[in-house]
């Protein structure tokens, strides 16, 4: 390469593996995320496979629970939560608010360690036998009743859940310490308050979690009674702290999609934000209002009417700055003038899909609809809507908006523009279908259905078989770009932020002077393309 | 009830309870809500992208100019959609939770991979409920070991079952005919097949079933 750049800067493994740069931390985790990614995708293959005959005729019973337990766990804890915040929200984070780097290296270094510890627990798990209690981990069923790899898998998710902790704490701090001159709160990108935001979540949320995991043990291990009330315990405590964590971890998984969403449709659409402010206080009072609506989970399962209708209450209310993001998202393209690279096809499926998952979202607050929809595929669909259609799509548009700026390389358009419209159809063949079978009756997490809901199972399952050829495209193009792509400039996008200003890729040190932000953040305009 | 229908291509799901009208009454309307959002926001979206496109010839004065409040808008419609849909989905939530007086119980005990059922005349039997039509029924309801759910779809009704507890679940059947009962609570190696059937039956057959000399119970899994 012709300049020095953080890329060439050592080249050696160790000077990879012990560096304390963020951006090639970022690197680092950007590997390993994707190899869990593909682990977890294995296991969904297999399960679509299995679904496409009423029988079970793939795999037993048993082997059959540990695929979608370890698809579960390894999407949510090992891809998912970890995605955007410790690939571009570790690269891009210091360099957005002009600083050097986080306020901890160490300590990235050590969440990506901690990282790869849980990920060896889990493939353990996997190689040991598996897991089978849904990555819910349900009581009594884990702790008493499952003769599989529970605690071994548990503790993978113990572990990776520091991993979340150490990551959010570095970046509220970076945030809070790092700032340049005149980056003031309200002139920081959105990406990086989604990144703010999801960190304090990621701080508060994940202890409750190792706390739980921790309860399981304890009742696994030493018969000591705390969920199991053969023992004494309580098995409606359990999914009270397991989702005071997990349902905020969507948030976790959804926040920084954002994020990287608003990022991307300014700049195509060369136009301001619609709204900055109240994208942000819509980013804050999705954090925050988040951590009450966890009840929404236990509609029927025994918890007092008057829980899930306050439950019920609040999660409508959560709904309400989603729908104000999708509208500004929309008002951004007003008068813009706009162009359709892939990230920002990308990003427009994001919108769509995000938009069925948040409406469909909607029933399944309305209590008393979610009494008859809850445990079926209509919760699988809605979720994947808002995980897989929103922040794999968020995150896959992200890669591609920053990837001339983390590589120095540029990727085929035109192979990027269609693996995202691929990955647009496929994902709805997919999961549409679902929605409808959870209507009609069908259970999740069954190895077997009735005869009556294959039809619908057989559309799902050929949408994956799209939507696999969408997500192995872009490891393809983008890993050829790699050695064969054009170089790219600086500034591919002409984008406003400060990360378009320093080389591509970034020089180790980010930036030569220390900048200062003079003005607001985006000022794009729709007359300079 | 057309179990025999089963072709793959059954799309619908009967309605056999008197709640369940009103569950699909505010389903189909949050259907019809939905499809409007979508449909409404998909059209600004294409409208925006064809319109504003670059290069394109339209007027973009003003683009970043002063606007009505709008975004008080579209947080006060959202707002009150969403509260009226809460209020209506919690009165038929309250409904759910709330059995009138004089239910024929019904026992339930959910153990893996088995439901095992126990009417007040003594009879018992295992993974299918006979309950009599036209009269409210209570299931009362308990677990052996793990976290089971007892799901009707023809009655749009779902309870969890738990150990080390009861918990209840109240319907009124308005419709003769047998309908699938799954568990949706997952419970372990046979879930998928921890399943069964509710023969719903005019009231004085019931009560005909019920006392007659219960055939011997044999407890062995589904499957």
């Amino acid at each position: 390469m012709s300049e020095r750049s953080f890329l060439n800067d050592g080249v050696t493994l160790r000077s990879w593996l012990i560096t304390r740069d963020h951006k090639r931390i970022a690197i680092l985790f950007s590997i390993a995320i994707t190899a869990f990614f593909f682990v977890g995708g294995l296991a969904a293959t297999w399960i679509r496979i299995e679904l496409a005959t009423p029988k079970g005729d793939v795999v037993s019973a048993d082997t059959y629970n540990k695929l979608f337990t370890i698809h579960g766990i390894v999407m949510v804890w090992f891809f998912l939560i970890p995605s955007i915040p410790t690939t571009l929200g570790n690269f891009l984070l210091p360099i957005m608010i002009g600083a050097r780097d986080l306020a901890f290296p160490r300590l990235n270094l050590a969440s990506f360690y901690i990282y790869i510890l849980g990920g060896i627990f889990t493939l353990i798990t996997v190689i040991a036998g598996g897991v089978d209690t849904g990555w819910t981990f349900y009581t009594p069923y884990s702790t008493m009743f499952s003769n599989s790899y529970v605690l071994l898998a548990a503790a993978g998710v113990f572990i990776v859940g520091f991993s979340s902790i150490f990551t959010g704490l570095n970046f509220i701090v970076t945030v809070h310490t790092m700032r340049a001159p005149g980056m003031k709160w309200f002139r920081m990108p959105l990406f990086v308050w989604a990144m703010y935001s999801t960190s304090i979540v990621m701080v508060l949320a994940t202890p409750v979690l190792a706390m739980v995991l921790a309860l399981i043990a304890i009742e696994r291990i030493a018969g000591i009674g705390i969920f199991d009330p053969a023992l004494g315990g309580d098995p409606i405590l359990f999914q009270h702290l397991f989702w005071f964590y997990s349902h905020p971890a969507v948030y976790i998984m959804v926040l920084p999609a954002m994020g990287v969403v608003s990022e991307i449709i300014t700049c195509f659409a060369r136009k301001k934000i619609f709204g900055y402010k109240f994208m942000v206080y819509a980013i804050a009072a999705i954090g925050v209002i988040g951590f009450m609506v966890w009840g929404h989970h236990m509609f029927v399962s025994g918890q007092s009417m008057y829980s899930g209708l306050v439950f019920s209450l609040l999660s409508f209310l959560v709904a309400v700055p989603s729908a104000i993001k999708v509208f500004n998202w929309t008002a951004t393209l007003y008068k813009g003038s706009i162009s359709f690279e892939a990230p920002m096809i990308y990003a427009l499926g994001f919108v769509g899909l995000f938009l069925i998952g948040g409406l469909t979202g909607l029933f399944l607050a309305a209590a008393a609809v979610d009494v008859h929809l809850t445990q079926t595929y209509f919760v699988v669909a809605h979720f994947h809507y808002i995980m897989v259609g929103g922040a794999v799509m968020a995150y896959l548009g992200g890669i591609h908006y920053w990837w001339p700026k983390i590589t120095g390389r540029l990727y085929h358009e035109r192979s990027a523009q269609l693996s995202a419209a691929l990955m647009f159809c496929g994902f709805n063949l997919t999961f549409f279908p679902q929605f409808l079978l959870g209507y009609l009756g069908m259970p999740r997490r069954y190895h077997e259905y009735a005869d009556r809901f294959q039809m619908l199972n057989v559309l799902s399952s050929a949408g994956a078989v799209i939507l696999a050829l969408a997500y192995v495209a872009p490891l393809v193009y983008l890993t050829w770009s790699l050695f064969r792509g054009e170089r790219a400039p600086a500034n591919p996008w002409h984008a406003k932020g400060l990360e378009w200003t320093v080389s591509s890729p970034p020089p180790t040190h980010n930036f030569a002077h220390p900048p200062t932000v003079p003005d607001e953040p985006y000022s794009y305009s729709p007359e300079s393309r | 009830m057309n179990e025999t229908a089963t072709n793959g291509f059954d799309f619908s799901v009967p309605s056999a309870t008197t709640i369940a009208p009103s569950i699909d009454g505010l389903f189909y309307t949050l259907v019809a809500l939905s499809a409007f959002a979508t449909i409404a926001i998909v059209a600004a979206l294409v409208y925006f992208c064809v319109k504003y496109r670059a290069g394109s010839s339209a007027d973009r004065s003003d683009a970043h100019g002063a606007r009505l409040n709008i975004e008080d808008i579209w947080i006060a419609v959202p707002l009150v959609l969403f509260l009226i849909v809460f209020v209506w989905s919690a009165v038929l939530y309250a409904r759910i939770f709330t059995p009138p007086p004089n239910t024929t119980d019904i026992f339930i005990v959910g153990k893996q991979w088995m439901w095992k059922v126990q009417h007040g005349s003594g009879r018992q039997e295992i993974n299918e409920v006979h309950v009599p039509m036209g009269v409210p029924v209570r299931l009362v309801m308990t677990s052996q070991d793990v976290i089971h759910a007892f799901f009707v779809p023809a009655f749009r009704l779902k309870q969890d079952v738990l150990p080390g507890r009861y918990t209840a679940l109240w319907f009124q059947a308005t419709k003769a005919g047998v309908y699938p009962l799954s568990c949706t609570e997952y419970c372990g190696t046979d879930h998928s097949r921890m399943g069964g059937t509710v023969v719903v039956m005019p009231q004085e057959d019931y009560e005909r079933w019920a006392a007659q000399k219960p055939p011997a119970v044999e407890e062995k899994p589904h499957s």
